[in-house]
């Protein structure tokens, strides 16, 4: 009969707390939370690490070991940005929920990151649903919008979170109410900059498409860099949009913990490490080392000789043979691998505005100093990697006897100088001046901005060094877009298919080597 | 406790208490290192989990014998299943000082996760078993659930059973060779919702790694709800131990009805001369769906899948077994043979609506055991395609490498004795099915294949050694243009691609070679068939008048 008890007891215990209808729900999980938790979240997704295969497709380092992987560009299908424009949406209805309002702070970004991603997307695969999307079950078979449609509304979000950003700080609202930004603050003033510096990366990926009479590229990049009240813009490194990483939970992605196991399985790629060398660029000796082999045959550790890279495009046996014998400059291990926080990695940054600038008033679509700009670009990129003007120490891994040492260097620096090389010297608003604000350009987004690079590359051929053919990039060569995600095909193949002929003329080849509209 | 209220009703009531209280701790030595723990300063951390769960059930039952041997038993009642369970996961994140095993000693902040979960389950059951003499058993049961883990407008379900079974040679006169038969069928549904078998550490439920990415996750026996109706944010600390919330990638159809699998079952079983022969023959169809599953929806919809109702896929099998005495006497030798055969397959029936795919591979009709992965791209005559160096180019596109379940599976059982001796042999195999040769894989990736070491493999391996690319791998080489690829990987372009025979210009390192021919599933794939010689056992039985009345028996 005690039994009885106990057992009529516990089940009692068991079953009276809780209503039977609430336990179906998760009490493991919210369903509402404060909006900053959502922005944190979505700020994340904004990072996109470094030391990866998007900065092997942007050819600024190479692997060297066929077991851990190669430089081919090899993609298929590309990622979306749905599901983090979706946190978006819910962001915003947090917000609401939260400031009884729905001008607010988190909205205006929201514009921004709406820009932001589907900028992302289209970039890699072109069409994609825009007016149809993210309406959850309610349209499962969304249709997909021109990917000028996507450009003309990238363009009118930042413009108005510009204007929204603008007039809270007009009412005095100076930061994010809620907090939660893990990049600027929560200064709505910074992000209206980064509002504006994005749509000039947006503007100067359209150079191929200034004939359109809708995105007015050209009148859309010379309102904003002749009216910095309205658009105001990045003033220097300090403004820059860049993950910062920290010691504990958020490393620098090549650290310490796996010196051992890459650095010497990767190292520089020609197509970076040449054109640092054709500049005479100090920047060389920060993120590089010289090649073992070159200080053998007795040149010094400072002598641009003694840095030699692989290109992207040789064999990978090839590769690792010269790697093995010594012949390649390693990632500077000094710099890179000694702690966790080396560098933060820009999203966006000042010396990207500062060539994208150079770059339209190269091709006529503002009025300036071009040289001005493009100084500048290369400048702020020095300082970042703290060369300054004068006596610099650097540090190499220098292997003697089997035994590798840190040995300081120094090395000078003088602003003038180098930017008087007549490689470097502006040459003008021509073709040549173009290729040297891009050549530029790409050596200061090392490591940094995703695959903006590549994107560069793509766009306008620059730099002009840039490994095309070749074993080490793989059979089909370097791919122009990505296909779309499998899902598409199975899920809304009659889209799918309807986007493709559209784009591309055949309903049914989804191609990687196909060019995108923005690109024609 | 139970009450005879009447002559044949009886009344049961039943209480039953089953849980377990789990600790597990990891001590994680100073200096120890795994993936990502460099910095080798150990760890300590706990897993503890509580479950208790109550089955309650108050039966009536019913019991009563007609004339000619037909009785009939019923049995009706409710029951209830009350669930409840707690958990926590605690990991220090390096030690401060060594050989210290407590959260307090943690060098940075300690990381902690809980999970706890409650369920009920309200049933109504029933179930009848009618004894028809020598004619037949008829039995049937219904089970009506109300299930905490739906939706409260949409939580009671039913799922019924039935079964008959008869021997016919009990009241058909059948031939004199013929001794025994027998027929059996069943029929039976269960539906189920959102519970799941095991239950892991609890940071899994919620965010499925370990926060400090090493360690391994531990099964516990669970039955308790997923909370796959739930659609909320999932907290993470993804920037310097801030928190961070995202929302669900999962959508839940509102009209969502339990998962059914549905069984049916048949069987013969014949005996012939004087039960010398027999024959078993069964056959079985598991019906399985409308599951619940994840549909695959477009991420234009912000949403990776949608939780409803779909796929039916149907498992169909046969099980023949032929048992016989070839040799029987009294002093003599005695030979008892068993040969078995059976196979099974699972079919997809049904996808969703207009979908045409399931899984990116499977079509309606296709079986569901076949195998698609890494495969090297060929030319139209089938040779491996390689590049310019030599090395084999890999489809984009997994392809279909073949079945991994048997098309059969055999047992052949021997039993013989003579007088006290006996001998038995059992041998039994599988034919047909493919698996992947993991250790292949890897012990060639890593240059630690017997093979590698033999013959033109090792003498290339010598000549890696010195330095000299001298392996010619089989297939041909691209000698012109870029190959392109449909979504499914086939090559669109074999009229702009131009082929050669390997030559010396295509020598290649023999340990590159192989990480590309070794990195591929298809390289790896072996057949599963196997005949086993199961068992042997001779043995000698002591008779038993030797042992009468000794050692006490």
């Amino acid at each position: 009969m005690k039994k009885i008890l106990y057992s009529l007891v516990l089940l009692l215990s068991l079953g009276s707390c809780q209503k039977f209808e609430e336990l179906e729900k998760n009490p493991n999980l919210p369903v509402q939370v404060p909006a900053d938790l959502v922005l944190k979240d979505i700020l994340m997704d904004m990072y996109e690490g470094t030391w990866n295969k998007d900065a092997r497709y942007n050819q600024y380092y190479t692997v060297n070991y066929n077991y851990y992987g190669n430089n081919e560009y090899d993609w298929t299908t590309s990622d979306l940005r749905y599901t983090t424009l979706k946190n978006v949406l819910k962001m915003e209805e947090e917000a609401k929920k939260n400031l009884s309002t729905d001008k607010n702070a988190y909205a205006a970004l929201g514009k921004f990151f709406r820009a932001y991603f589907w900028f992302w997307m289209t970039q890699r695969v072109g069409d994609v649903p825009l007016k149809d999307a993210l309406q959850g079950e309610a349209n499962i078979t969304p249709r997909y919008d021109t990917q000028k449609d996507i450009y003309l509304q990238v363009l009118t979000w930042l413009d108005e979170a510009n204007t929204d950003l603008g007039s809270l700080q007009a009412a005095g609202q100076a930061t994010l109410p809620l907090k939660g930004d893990i990049y600027l603050n929560n200064s709505l003033n910074s992000w209206q900059k980064v509002v504006n510096a994005f749509k000039l990366r947006v503007l100067i990926n359209l150079s191929k498409r200034t004939d359109d009479a809708d995105l007015k590229v050209k009148t859309r990049f010379a309102e904003v860099v002749s009216n910095p009240t309205k658009f105001p813009l990045f003033t220097g490194n300090a403004d820059n949009l860049q993950f910062v990483y920290n010691a504990v939970y958020n490393k620098y992605p090549i650290n310490p913990d796996n010196f051992g196991n890459d650095a010497t399985r990767q190292e520089m790629s020609a197509t970076h490490v040449e054109l640092l060398k054709r500049y005479q660029d100090p920047r060389l000796f920060v993120t590089a080392e010289p090649a073992e082999a070159q200080l053998k045959k007795g040149v010094k550790a400072t002598d641009f000789a003694a840095f030699v890279a692989p290109s992207p495009a040789l064999s990978l046996d090839v590769m690792s043979t010269g790697a093995n014998n010594g012949e390649y400059s390693f990632i500077n291990r000094n710099r890179y691998y000694k702690g966790y926080t080396p560098e933060p990695t820009v999203i966006l940054g000042y010396s990207e505005q500062s060539f994208n600038i150079a770059e339209a008033i190269n091709l006529g679509w503002a009025t300036g100093d071009a040289a001005d700009y493009y100084q500048k670009g290369i400048l702020a990129n020095m300082d970042f990697f703290g060369i300054k003007n004068g006596t610099n120490t650097v540090v190499f891994e220098i292997r003697n006897a089997g035994v590798a040492t840190s040995q300081s260097f120094t090395i000078s620096f003088d602003p003038t100088a180098y930017l008087g090389q007549s490689l470097v010297k502006y040459a003008g608003n021509t073709t040549e001046g173009r290729k040297q604000i891009l050549n530029q350009k790409y050596l200061a987004l090392f490591m940094t901005s995703g695959i903006e690079p590549f994107f560069n590359w793509r766009r306008t051929g620059y730099p002009d060094n840039f490994a095309t053919q070749g074993a080490g990039i793989g059979t089909r060569g370097i791919p122009r877009r990505w296909q779309y995600p499998v899902s598409d095909r199975l899920y809304n193949e009659t889209n799918y298919r309807e986007a493709l002929q559209r784009q591309f003329g055949s309903a049914t080849q989804d191609n990687v080597k196909d060019e995108l509209w923005m690109l024609k | 406790m139970k009450f005879d209220l009447l002559k044949n009703l009886e009344l049961q009531a039943r209480t039953q208490v089953t849980g377990y209280e789990l600790f597990r701790n990891e001590k994680m030595p100073y200096s120890a290192t795994t993936y990502g723990r460099e910095q080798a300063k150990g760890d300590y951390r706990e897993d503890r989990r509580s479950l208790l769960e109550n089955n309650t059930d108050v039966l009536l039952n019913y019991n009563k014998t007609f004339a000619h041997d037909i009785s009939l038993r019923a049995v009706g009642g409710f029951s209830g299943r009350f669930f409840r369970y707690n958990s926590n996961y605690a990991s220090t994140d390096y030690l401060s000082v060594p050989g210290v095993y407590t959260f307090d000693n943690s060098l940075n902040p300690t990381r902690a996760n809980s999970f706890n979960s409650r369920m009920q389950v309200l049933s109504a059951l029933y179930s009848v078993d009618v004894n028809l003499g020598r004619y037949a058993t008829l039995s049937t049961t219904g089970r009506w659930d109300k299930n905490s883990t739906l939706p409260s407008d949409k939580n009671v379900y039913f799922y019924p059973s039935a079964g008959v079974s008869t021997v016919v040679s009990d009241y058909v006169r059948t031939p004199a060779a013929i001794s025994f038969v027998k027929l059996r069928a069943s029929y039976a549904n269960v539906k189920e919702a959102f519970t799941q078998q095991n239950v892991y550490t609890a940071f899994s439920p919620l965010n499925g790694s370990n926060p400090l990415g090493y360690g391994q996750t531990f099964a516990s026996p669970y039955e308790g709800p997923s909370y796959g109706t739930t659609v909320a944010y999932t907290i993470s600390r993804p920037y310097n131990n801030e928190a961070a919330a995202s929302y669900a990638n999962a959508l839940v159809d509102p009209n969502l009805k339990p998962s059914s699998r549905t069984s049916f079952e048949a069987g013969l079983d014949v005996r012939f001369l004087k039960n010398r022969i027999g024959l078993d023959v069964a056959y079985f169809s598991y019906l399985d769906g409308p599951r619940i599953f994840g549909l695959t929806l477009p991420e234009a919809t912000g949403y990776s899948s949608l939780t409803t109702n779909g796929i039916k896929s149907q498992k169909r099998g046969l099980e023949i077994a032929l048992t016989g005495t070839a040799l029987k006497s009294a002093r003599g030798l005695n030979w008892d043979v068993t040969l078995n055969w059976s196979t099974f397959q699972e079919y997809l029936k049904e996808i969703y609506g207009s979908q045409t795919r399931l899984n990116q591979f499977y079509k309606v009709g296709d079986r569901l055991d076949a195998y698609y992965g890494s495969a090297f791209a060929r030319t139209r005559e089938g040779q491996i395609i390689n590049d310019a160096n030599g090395r084999p180019v890999v489809n984009p596109v997994n392809q279909f490498l073949g079945y991994t379940n048997a098309d059969f599976a055999f047992g052949f059982i021997n039993k013989f004795n003579y007088r006290n001796f006996f001998l038995n042999v059992q041998v039994d195999g599988r034919v047909g099915g493919v698996i992947e040769d993991y250790i292949q894989k890897q012990t060639f990736r890593g240059g630690r294949h017997i093979e590698t070491v033999q013959g033109k493999m090792g003498e290339a391996r010598y000549q890696d050694y010195k330095g000299v690319a001298s392996w010619v791998g089989p297939g041909v080489v691209l000698t012109n243009g870029n190959i392109q690829y449909d979504v499914d990987g086939n090559i669109t372009n074999f009229e702009s691609l131009s082929f050669s025979p390997m030559s010396d210009a295509n020598k290649t390192y023999l340990q590159d070679w192989i990480s590309r021919y070794y990195n591929t599933n298809e390289a790896n794939m072996i057949s599963r068939s196997f005949v086993k010689l199961r068992e042997v056992t001779f043995g000698y039985q002591i008779p038993s008048q030797v042992l009468q009345g000794r050692l006490g028996l």
